[in-house]
């Protein structure tokens, strides 16, 4: 099923594939489609780009899920075109963000910034 | 005698290699652990490397399999696995370093023990010797003991208990009366011989054969009924040993049961803890599915509040529009000529003026507006729906309740893990109705023997009397052939004998005497009750509460069975010619707040060296510290790493 946007799939870096493992493992046993929303929530709250760059990985290395899965009632899509009006695509900045939150995420965890599902909700609270 | 140094290497619950020093004055050593920690494998590397075995809390000993560490048997694999304690310690400016070693491999298990002297190693013999001298084994268990197990010392009040007559014997072990009644034994060895030759000479003389053959008839009675007696004793003591063998089997068998019915109940509890933990993950994991979007609440809500805006501004720019859009029609149907709004007649300049502004807010401009606020209004809509508060109290309290299932089952199942361990180290054993019976056999076999043996010891005393008698009547005959030195040899001997035997008993009283004088000071200055004024010692070194009245307490609490019994160690100490430091495995637990604070106040009287291994439930650790002082050398704390794995920790004052 293609999106609004024209877009089939979405998909997570090879870097972000690693760092979403690792999450899974601190937390309970997620799929990995939470954690791909997780990670873009965590990206917006955390302000970070919508950029790709080479440091995040190239999108498709990593898990490949259907739009459709991704954002059946396409309030992702929604909620992208809301926050970065500008930015085009927004299945392609929810891709960037994905990837970009999950990295952030497992490097916050492993540094101990946060512990918790409810740390990663109020994290940034004061960024 | 003074500890310096104790390493400790995959013994028991100890991994790798772990080594505690001990500051230089004298004072005390405190070393916190929950139950199940490794305060009693602590206990056992001291009396291990001192005697080669261990014991469980119910005195049973550790099979020599299980001293190895669990974890590095199963890291070792084939190869070859190793437990080691080495004690360094020093006795009247002697260095001394004793280490000993039990190596598994292939199913077979090698032991080894050096003792070095000031550096040097002794020989095999010299140090089984040395080891025998520095810690007997009879006394190791007034240096090393479980405070749980002091309790046995009220058997030494108890006439009847096998228990109490071995304590009794291993009391004058370190007050040292053995070395008296050996001398006397001796003496009473050459007395006999001497009478002997006595005998002789009297059946060289006519005058005094008759009486020599009697004399020599009686002796050789005397000594057989000794020797009957002397078996008896030795048939009592092992009958004795084994009788407390069995009562410690008993304890072991009847703490087997309680371990069994205690894992069971733990092993329903971890059951219940793990549904428990399988439905707090479970709605945590629904929780978590919705969990980005209580992570997006204040971004989202920021976005929201500018495009609402954006829409308030975009809405009153469209109501500006629409009413352009209705002047602009009604100007138009006037013909121009008139102000929609009030009808004036308009000049050129301001009919120009008017075209422009309604050209500009009309028209084509009120849909771009209109689609604008439609898109804003519905990004907004779409937005709030994603805002979800409710998911984040959701996932604070389903998370919570999470992780703390996690803890819970993960301490339910270290602790049956525990309970698992214990039961193996129990192991297997008679039934509690076999050892019953046995006993029965054995104190009936006791009681037997104690008869026997009473009636030897009369029919020997009687045989004696004969024999001095008969002596007597030879001597008053003009003392049969016996030259002057025989004659002499056998008063010399027979006076020695009197004396010595005067000297056991007299040593026994002042003894006696002496460790209640000293055990009745250190209870008078623990115990709360003044009315309780001292102790009073029978002839087992029993221990018995005198009150003002000079009343027996009958009925003594169990705070008070310990105090008494710390009492009597502590005179035991101060009476032995051997003294050295005391470790203490759970010392105070049968005492109240105000008792262990005064006991405290006295370990310098028990030892030089005193190591407590304590709960934190017997001691507060900050009350020692205030308590103790510069007395207090040292802090440690047992922290478990894994089941099978327990660190030895400093803690900084």
């Amino acid at each position: 099923m293609s999106s609004p946007t024209g877009r089939i799939n979405i998909a997570l870096t090879g870097p972000a594939e690693m760092a979403k493992d690792e999450v899974k493992k601190h937390f309970t046993d997620t799929e990995g489609l939470t954690l791909m929303r997780l990670g873009l929530a965590y990206a917006v709250r955390c302000r970070l780009p919508i950029t790709r760059d080479d440091a995040i990985g190239r999108p498709g290395d990593g898990q490949n899920v259907n739009v459709g899965s991704f954002d059946p009632s396409g309030e992702i899509r929604a909620l992208i075109s809301a926050l970065y009006p500008d930015a085009g695509d927004a299945y392609a900045v929810a891709e960037v963000l994905m990837s970009r939150g999950l990295i952030k995420l497992e490097q916050d965890l492993r540094a101990g910034r946060v512990s918790s599902l409810a740390d990663v909700m109020y994290a940034n609270d004061n960024a | 005698m003074r500890y310096l140094e104790l390493t400790i290497e995959n013994f028991r619950v100890f991994g790798g290699e772990q080594t505690l020093r001990f500051p230089e004055p004298p004072g005390v050593i405190i070393v916190y652990g929950m139950n199940g920690k490794g305060k009693t494998s602590l206990l056992n590397a001291f009396r291990w490397v001192w005697t080669g075995t261990a014991r469980h809390r119910g005195n049973r000993q550790v099979p020599d399999e299980r001293l190895i560490n669990r974890e590095a048997l199963t890291a070792a694999g084939t190869d070859p696995a190793t437990c080691r304690v080495h004690l360094r310690f020093e006795t009247d400016g002697v260095a001394w370093d004793l280490t000993r070693t039990l190596t598994s491999q292939g199913g077979s298990l090698s032991k080894d023990v050096t003792l070095l002297r000031d550096g040097v190693a002794l020989t095999a013999s010299d140090t089984t010797r040395r080891l025998a001298e520095l810690m007997p084994r009879d006394i190791e268990q007034f240096f090393m003991f479980d405070g749980e197990l002091l309790d046995q010392y009220e058997k030494l009040v108890d006439d009847d208990a096998a228990a109490g007559a071995m304590l009794r014997d291993s009391i004058e072990r370190i007050l040292g009366v053995p070395v008296v009644v050996n001398a006397e034994r001796d003496v009473r060895g050459l007395a006999e011989s001497a009478a002997r030759a006595i005998a002789e000479a009297a059946k060289r003389s006519t005058r005094t054969r008759e009486l020599g053959q009697a004399l020599e008839q009686t002796q050789t009675r005397a000594a057989a009924h000794r020797s009957n007696r002397d078996a008896e004793d030795a048939r009592i003591t092992e009958l004795e040993a084994e009788l407390r063998a069995i009562e410690e089997l008993q304890a072991s068998q009847q703490n087997k049961i309680e371990l069994l019915a205690r894992r069971d109940e733990k092993r329903s509890q971890v059951a219940r803890l793990r549904q428990q933990l399988d439905e707090a993950r479970d709605r945590f994991g629904q929780a978590f599915a919705t969990s980005w979007r209580g992570v997006l609440v204040e971004p989202v809500t920021a976005a929201v509040d500018s495009l609402e805006e954006t829409l308030v501004e975009d809405q009153e720019l469209l109501a500006n529009a629409t009413v352009a859009a209705v002047l602009s029609a009604t100007y138009r149907d006037n013909g121009q000529e008139a102000c929609p709004a009030c009808d004036t007649p308009l000049d050129e300049e301001h009919r120009a003026h008017l075209t422009k502004v309604i050209d500009m807010e009309g028209g084509e401009q009120i849909e771009v507006i209109r689609d604008r606020v439609q898109t804003t209004a519905e990004r907004v809509r779409t937005l709030r729906k994603i805002i979800d508060e409710q998911a984040r109290v959701e996932v604070s309290t389903h998370e919570s309740a999470y992780r703390r299932a996690q803890i819970q089952v993960e301490d339910a199942a270290e602790e049956l893990a525990a309970l698992e361990e214990q039961l193996k180290d129990v192991g297997e054993g008679d039934e509690l109705s076999g050892l019953a019976a046995r006993r029965d056999q054995v104190t009936l076999a006791l009681a037997k023997s104690r008869d026997i043996r009473d009636v030897e010891e009369r029919n020997r005393a009687e045989a004696a009397d004969r024999v001095e008698r008969l002596r007597k009547q030879i001597q008053s005959t003009g003392g049969g052939d016996a030259d002057e030195a025989t004659v002499r040899r056998e008063q010399l001997t027979r006076d020695l004998a009197t004396l010595f035997d005067r000297a056991v008993v007299e040593y026994r009283d002042r003894l006696r005497e002496s460790v209640q004088e000293s055990a009745s000071s250190l209870f008078r200055s623990m115990r709360a009750e003044s009315d309780f004024r001292k102790l009073v010692i029978n002839d087992r070194y029993g221990l018995r509460i005198l009150d003002s009245k000079g009343q027996i307490v009958e009925d003594r609490s169990a705070g008070y069975e310990h105090l008494v019994a710390l009492s009597l160690l502590g005179a035991l100490q101060e009476c032995s010619p051997i003294s050295g430091p005391i470790v203490m495995d759970s010392p105070f637990g049968r005492l109240d707040p105000d008792h262990v604070r005064r006991v405290v106040g006295q370990l310098n009287a028990l030892a030089d060296q005193v190591f407590l291994l304590v709960h934190e439930g017997e001691i507060d650790r900050w009350e020692a510290q205030d308590q103790l002082r510069s007395r207090l050398l040292a802090q440690y704390e047992l922290r478990r790493l894994s089941a099978y794995n327990t660190r030895i920790e400093e803690l900084s004052s």
